[in-house]
């Protein structure tokens, strides 16, 4: 019987193939799939096929489309150009008890944006950025208050905005403008909801606006 | 016998892959309705914010208490024995949905106003 019992155990050289075959396996399927789904990063394309990447990290807002690098700062000493018109944004949120939201607009590194926020009371608030390579997000300013206004040159390329908490159990109000040289923006709340926004381009390049003083109609003055 | 191990192994990993695809974070607004501090659970009864899903009603909520767990009151860490039944918390958790749920941080906050 104990013949039968060492006959059947594998050898040596058998177990260490076993533990290679498996360590070979576990790394396709830790590539596979255990990164797309746990750090969105998905090298293989495994994880947008399985769909894994939906509980991986942020969506990002949508596409540059024919912005694309027209959005990235030509600099020129104190100055910066860009091959595109900058956009503006107006957004209002309600914010229930506790309840938190992130809003974050894309932004080339070096591009620029201004901003004004107002809160029917006050907010936790988080001005800070997520790296479009997936590091680290960087915090600029933390505090809790009711209203900021202010302007930022992205230090790098990625998701640049707000994290605003309702601290307290009464509903509150947030209002945001802002204009700048983003193409998108993304808005993610703590019930798990996301929401993409685009805000427009204040003219596409074939409309651009009639000069000042030279648009059609009677000068301000004589208007009544 | 090299392939079955292999085969098995291979198995595992893609058990233990599968769940982590559905990973989410939750944030539970309530007031606890029990605690059990040797099986490490928490049952709140959340309230439903504006906003939320349809099927997120007013409902009991068991939420487990891994050991790495966060718990405080104004800002200052506290014990799960302090957690009792009838005080309001926020409870931010991970998990795949509210029958699956771990909690990460649990804050007392007063209760809210009366109406």
């Amino acid at each position: 019987m104990s013949d039968d019992v060492t006959r059947s155990l594998p050898s040596v050289r058998r177990l260490v193939l076993a533990t290679a075959g498996a360590c070979a396996v576990a790394m396709v399927i830790l590539v596979a799939a255990v990164l797309p789904a746990e750090y969105g990063v998905d090298p293989l394309g495994t994880g947008s096929a399985l769909g894994l990447l939906r509980g991986a990290g942020p969506e990002t807002p949508p596409a540059a489309g024919a912005a694309g690098d027209a959005l990235v700062p030509l600099v020129r000493g104190p100055s910066a150009e860009y091959g595109s018109t900058h956009r503006t944004d107006t957004v209002e949120f309600d914010l229930g008890p506790y309840e938190y939201l992130e809003y974050k607009y894309r932004l080339a590194q070096g591009a620029a944006m201004v901003y004004s926020w107002q809160a029917s009371a006050a907010v936790m608030h988080d001005f800070h950025g997520a790296p479009g390579d997936g590091g680290p997000e960087v915090s600029i300013d933390k505090s809790t208050r009711a209203r900021g206004s202010g302007s930022l040159t992205a230090p790098f390329a990625g998701l640049h905005g707000w994290y605003w908490e309702n601290p307290g159990w009464t509903p509150i109000t947030i209002r945001l403008t802002s204009a700048g040289f983003y193409d998108g923006a993304l808005e993610s709340r703590s019930n798990r909801t996301q929401r993409t926004h685009a805000p427009a381009p204040v003219w596409s390049g074939a409309d651009s606006p009639e000069p000042v003083g030279r648009a059609s109609g009677p000068p301000a003055e004589s208007r009544e | 016998m090299l392939i079955r191990i292999v085969g098995t192994v291979a198995v595992v990993f893609v058990l233990a892959a599968s769940p982590v695809a559905a990973h989410d974070e939750f944030r539970i607004v309530g007031s606890i309705v029990a605690t059990d501090s040797r099986a490490r659970v928490l049952t709140v009864r959340m309230i439903p914010q504006p906003g939320d899903d349809a099927d997120v009603v007013e409902r009991n909520v068991r939420i487990a208490l891994p050991t790495w767990v966060t718990t405080e009151r104004d800002g200052k860490p506290i014990a799960l024995a302090d957690l009792k039944a009838g005080l309001y918390v926020v409870v931010d958790a991970t998990g795949h949905d509210y029958t699956d749920l771990e909690a990460v941080k649990v804050r007392i906050v007063p209760p809210p106003p009366r109406r």
